[in-house]
């Protein structure tokens, strides 16, 4: 091609105009993003093995690693997850029974992170009269929403404790209203953690089980919208990252991290930290070995199997999903090898 | 524009406008393809979905049946223990209740395998009412205050073996359960966000995955606006205008067709898409075509115009070698390289150029001719008409000469002997005569002639005469010879008789022949003519002097004999009007053309002697005066006006009548003296006389200046 001047200026105009039509396209094409930069909603509700997660927001651990997240602070477990249900949130932390009826629900949610196992964060609170379990028989207990962690909960633990479900009649009671039934005769125990675990405990009632009596059950995690999670991984890996720095930096500065959780979730911190005790947070090398596919009380396919038998029964749901497709651990994954190849030198 | 361009810019315009077309049309295509697709796929999802949940309602019912026949259940002693633990078996092997319970005929949980609301009212009196009512089947879609969720409520009770109602059983599936028993036996494409609302016969929306809010809520004319179709047919599909996104939003419906001696319960499913995630792939589609089509326009008329250009090049160089041809390079040439029309036109344009060169050539060359030609005819015609104005010239003197030569021709056809001789003086007179002619051709050959032929006119005419006399007298004497001769027989004969006769007639004949008088005539006849033919000769020698072809030779020449003999030519118009007075210096020889000079005697004497009237003197001096020679003639004619003086040398100037004088002798006479390197000067004055002044340098140069010295 020769470079007359009158030519090569209509072939460049003409280049131009296709290269900016082209990007317009792709542009236009890629229309079903939804907006890259707006931040990650996730809901929380009260529960300390939660809090890190405001630590992190608090320092700035999040923007360090590139991600803009929004928390937002719902009480009520059944509420938070009803507003992930609904579209409102992008991820929500709760527990993994909670997340297979999610899914069983048609809104999924894929788990990235297993934020903690409740060891005694999770108890059955109950009247002192009632030694036992089995004491409980034709009594009243009480579980925070229907066919929830909660619900699975209670049920394990009376199996444990060699009581039929029909043995006893249930009242469907918030956790953190389970004292003030308590307290009016309306329940003889109930389900509970901090921070009425211990307001209970001050209050002379007594723990009549405990998560770890029922290992692998009450497992919580951090779960997405796997839509989210295939449009945004950067991000997603991001949070995962975040939240793993807030655990680290929680156990290295304990006094800090416990003033900014007990005020992030409106408890005190003496509450925050007996409800911390209560709990055993994973760290990276910890949650990649509960993703794995295992039958070990770590596993968090413990806590699916069990969860899964429950709903089955219950009609809750249609047939039984792939854990794989419920559980990702490409997130903690990457981490572990990138920590890998740091060791190696 | 140029032409490689305009093709580009066609092709370009033409292939836009077929890719627009092109992916308009696909489009389109793609378009009602889809819809009409999903129409007629989402009806036949909600008839079958409709069965489905038909068979699904069907089987709970069973399921009912089944429970309600437990006998557990229909023994009035069973505890509600017992009660909730068959209800708890039947729900973990159904695997699909969230819950099962158990009421009183007063409508008080007594066992709910949730364990939840025991002893506490039902809120579903309606239900458990329509169930106590015989052995109907109840069913009804609610919110379940203990479950939190929404469920698919059936009832029917239980009686024992005698019929007693004991109490009523409750069922509940979750309406998400029913939809997934729905949607899991229909296929539906992945990539499709396919909805499904459920609603019930009140038109109020029971089930919606996309709208949870608006369940038990929402009625079917907030979800749907297109519902008269909706409401009329059994089943069937539409689409409703999606008014944010400009396409049609999709749906198929079905109504409950209702199963086996039930009444049907008048549900309605929505099968339903936006018409975005219907169309999507179309858009996609799209997209990618106007992409396709852009690259290829551009790539495609980028090739067209390199091949356009190509195409044009050769069309480029014949506008080329055209310019050149117009500016008028004929060496133009185009190289014939395509094999097409192109080549064809430019191997002909060159043969054409070869052609034109040579044509142009041979046009040039007969350009150089004519022009030559043109040049050579106008020095001709120029020539010519000099001559012509000659020629005119000359005839009109030729005619003169020719009227003297006929006279003299008829004055000497009479005499034989004499003539012969004549003839001969009349050859030389015929020569001189040419002489003259040609003479005249160069200068005043008429006056030559006149005078020349004046000169040799006079004694001509006497010669003629006294031949004419001679030939008389030779008659005479003739006769009188032959009478001697007669005599001169008889005496002979010596007859003295007759000799006495003769002599007596001869002396008759003597006498009245005048014999005496001829015999002394004769001789001073003869004598007389004698020197008139030496005269002529003279004038003959004088006028062949003077005619002999002027070499331009200048030789030195005795000007006072040139002036003698010019007098003696035309002597005889000189002496009849003028006395000559003679005035000769001592000249040295002069260089100069005799001839010429002589010309120039000649005019000045014979307009000398033309211009005395009556009788005049004419006066000639001639004197050396250092290294010239002056020669004055004058004449006391009647002179010339100063306006005459002027125009005096003036050629074909001329105061004689017309047909006298040519007008050209003076001018002639000048230029011949100015040749000379010497001078002419006039004096006259009207009615007193003119005077010449020649003066000629003794020695001549070319340049006309004078040798000094010898």
């Amino acid at each position: 091609m020769t470079r007359e001047n009158g030519r090569w200026r209509i072939s460049e105009i003409r280049r131009i105009l296709i290269v900016l039509l082209c990007v317009a396209m792709v542009a236009a094409g890629c229309s079903g993003k939804p907006e890259a930069k707006s931040p990650i909603r996730i809901g929380v509700n009260v529960w300390p093995g939660y809090a890190y997660i405001f630590l992190a927001a608090e320092k700035g651990l999040f923007k360090k690693n590139g991600v803009d997240v929004t928390l937002n602070l719902i009480p009520e477990q059944n509420a938070s997850l009803k507003v992930y249900e609904e579209g409102g949130a992008d991820g929500v932390l709760s527990t993994m029974p909670d997340v297979l009826l999610l899914n069983s629900r048609g809104k999924p949610a894929t788990v990235v992170l297993v934020t903690d196992f409740s060891v005694t964060g999770d108890v059955i609170i109950g009247r002192p009269e009632f030694k036992t379990l089995a004491d409980l028989k034709g009594k009243k207990l009480s579980f925070e929403g229907v066919n929830t962690f909660s619900n699975i909960f209670v049920l394990k633990a009376l199996e444990g404790a060699g009581v039929k479900e029909f043995d006893v009649i249930f009242e469907n009671v918030p956790a953190h209203q389970v004292l003030s039934r308590l307290e009016d005769g309306g329940i003889a125990a109930g389900h509970t953690w901090e921070p009425t675990k211990s307001q209970a405990l001050k209050k002379g009632y007594i723990v009549l089980a405990e998560a770890k009596d029922v290992p692998g059950v009450i497992v919580d995690v951090l779960a997405f919208d796997p839509e989210v999670i295939r449009q945004r991984p950067r991000e997603i890996q991001a949070i995962v990252k975040a939240l793993l720095e807030a655990r680290e930096y929680n156990v290295v500065h304990r006094e800090e991290s416990l003033g900014i959780m007990a005020k992030a979730l409106g408890m005190g911190p003496e509450e925050m930290q007996q409800g911390l005790l209560g709990i055993q947070q994973p760290d990276l090398n910890g949650n990649v070995e509960a993703m794995e596919k295992g039958d070990g009380v770590s596993s968090l396919h413990t806590s699916w199997q069990t969860a899964l038998r429950f709903y089955f029964e219950r009609g809750q749901l249609k047939g039984i999903p792939e854990f794989q497709s419920v559980v990702d651990p490409s997130f903690v994954n990457a981490l572990a090898a990138a920590k890998t190849r740091e060791r190696r030198p | 524009m140029k032409f490689s361009h305009k093709i580009t810019w066609i092709f370009a315009l033409f292939l836009a406008v077929t890719l627009v077309l092109f992916c308009f049309l696909a489009c389109h295509a793609g378009f009602q393809i889809r819809e009409s697709k999903f129409r007629g796929e989402f009806q036949e999802n909600a008839v079958q979905m409709m069965v489905i949940l038909d068979e699904a309602l069907y089987e709970r019912f069973i399921d009912l049946k089944n429970i309600t026949n437990d006998p557990v259940l229909r023994t009035r002693e069973s505890t509600p223990r017992q009660i909730a633990e068959r209800l708890t078996e039947y729900r973990n092997n159904a695997r699909i209740y969230a819950s099962l319970s158990f009421f009183d005929r007063d409508g008080i949980r007594i066992a709910d395998t949730s364990g939840l609301e025991i002893g506490k009212k039902t809120d579903q009196e309606m239900l458990l009412k329509e169930a106590l009512n015989g052995d109907e089947y109840a069913m009804n879609i609610g919110l379940s205050r203990s479950l939190e969720e929404y469920v698919v409520r059936f009832a029917r009770s239980v009686k024992d073996e005698k019929g007693i109602v004991l109490g009523t059983v409750v069922t509940r599936i979750s309406v998400g359960r029913l939809y997934e028993i729905i949607n899991m036996r229909t296929s539906s494409q992945k990539d499709l966000q396919r909805c499904i609302d459920l609603f019930d016969e009140n038109q109020r929306l029971l089930f919606s995955i996309t709208n949870k809010k608006g369940v038990l809520k929402d009625h079917l004319e907030n979800v749907f606006e297109d519902v008269r179709s909706l409401r009329q047919s059994q089943n069937g599909n539409g689409f409703i205008y999606n008014r944010l996104f400009h396409r049609n939003d999709i749906f198929g419906f079905s109504r409950e067709p209702g199963f086996l001696d039930f009444k049907g319960n008048g549900w309605l499913v929505v099968v339903h898409a936006s018409g975005e995630s219907i169309f999507r792939p179309v858009y996609e589609i799209r997209n990618e075509l106007i992409l396709f089509s852009l690259v290829a326009l551009f790539l495609l008329t980028g090739m067209i115009t390199l091949v356009a250009k190509e195409l044009s090049r050769p069309l480029g160089k014949l506008k080329t070698a055209l310019e050149k041809v117009g500016a008028g390079d004929f060496e133009a040439h185009v190289e014939a390289i395509s094999d097409d029309e192109f080549g064809g036109v430019a191997r002909a344009l060159n043969e054409m150029l070869v052609q034109l060169r040579g044509k142009t050539t041979s046009i040039d060359n007969l350009l150089r001719e004519v022009d030559e030609r043109v040049k050579t005819e106008t020095k001709l015609k120029e020539a010519n008409e000099e001559l012509e104005g000659k020629a005119k010239e000359v005839d009109s003197h030729v005619q003169k000469i020719e009227k003297s030569r006929e006279i003299l021709v008829s004055m000497l056809e009479d005499n034989d002997a004499s003539r012969k001789a004549l003839e001969k003086s009349l050859a030389e007179v015929k020569q001189a005569h040419q002489m003259v002619i040609q003479a005249e051709k160069l200068s005043s050959i008429g006056q030559l002639a006149a005078g020349g032929a004046h000169e040799i006119n006079n004694p001509l005419s006497f010669i003629s005469s006294n031949l004419a006399t001679l030939e008389k007298y030779v008659g005479k004497l003739t006769e009188i010879l032959r009478a001697y001769d007669g005599l001169i027989g008889v005496v002979a004969r010596k007859d003295m008789v007759k000799m006495k006769e003769r002599i007596e007639e001869i002396t008759a004949l003597e006498k009245k022949q005048g014999m005496d008088f001829i015999l002394s005539d004769v001789d001073a006849l003869l004598r007389e003519s004698l020197e008139g033919a030496g005269r002529i000769k003279n004038i003959v020698l004088n006028l062949k002097t003077f005619s002999r072809k002027d070499e331009g030779v200048k030789t030195p020449a005795d000007l006072n004999v040139i002036l003698d003999g010019i007098i003696n030519i035309i002597w005889n118009e000189i002496k009849y009007k003028a006395e000559l007075v003679k005035e000769y210096g001592e000249l040295p020889m002069v260089e100069c053309n005799s001839q010429q000079v002589g010309q120039v005697f000649l005019n000045i004497l014979m307009n000398a002697a033309q211009a005395i009237e009556g009788k005049g003197t004419i006066s000639l001096l001639t004197r050396a005066e250092g290294d010239h020679v002056n020669i004055e003639i004058a004449d006391t004619g009647a002179g010339m006006s100063p306006e005459t003086r002027k125009r005096l040398f003036e050629p074909f100037f001329t105061t004689k009548e017309a047909g006298k004088g040519t007008g050209l002798g003076l001018s002639i006479s000048y230029e011949i003296i100015k040749k000379h390197g010497g001078n002419i000067e006039v004096e006259s004055e009207v009615g007193k006389g003119t005077k010449f002044t020649i003066s000629l340098p003794v020695r001549f140069k070319k340049d006309g200046k004078v040798k000094v010295g010898t």
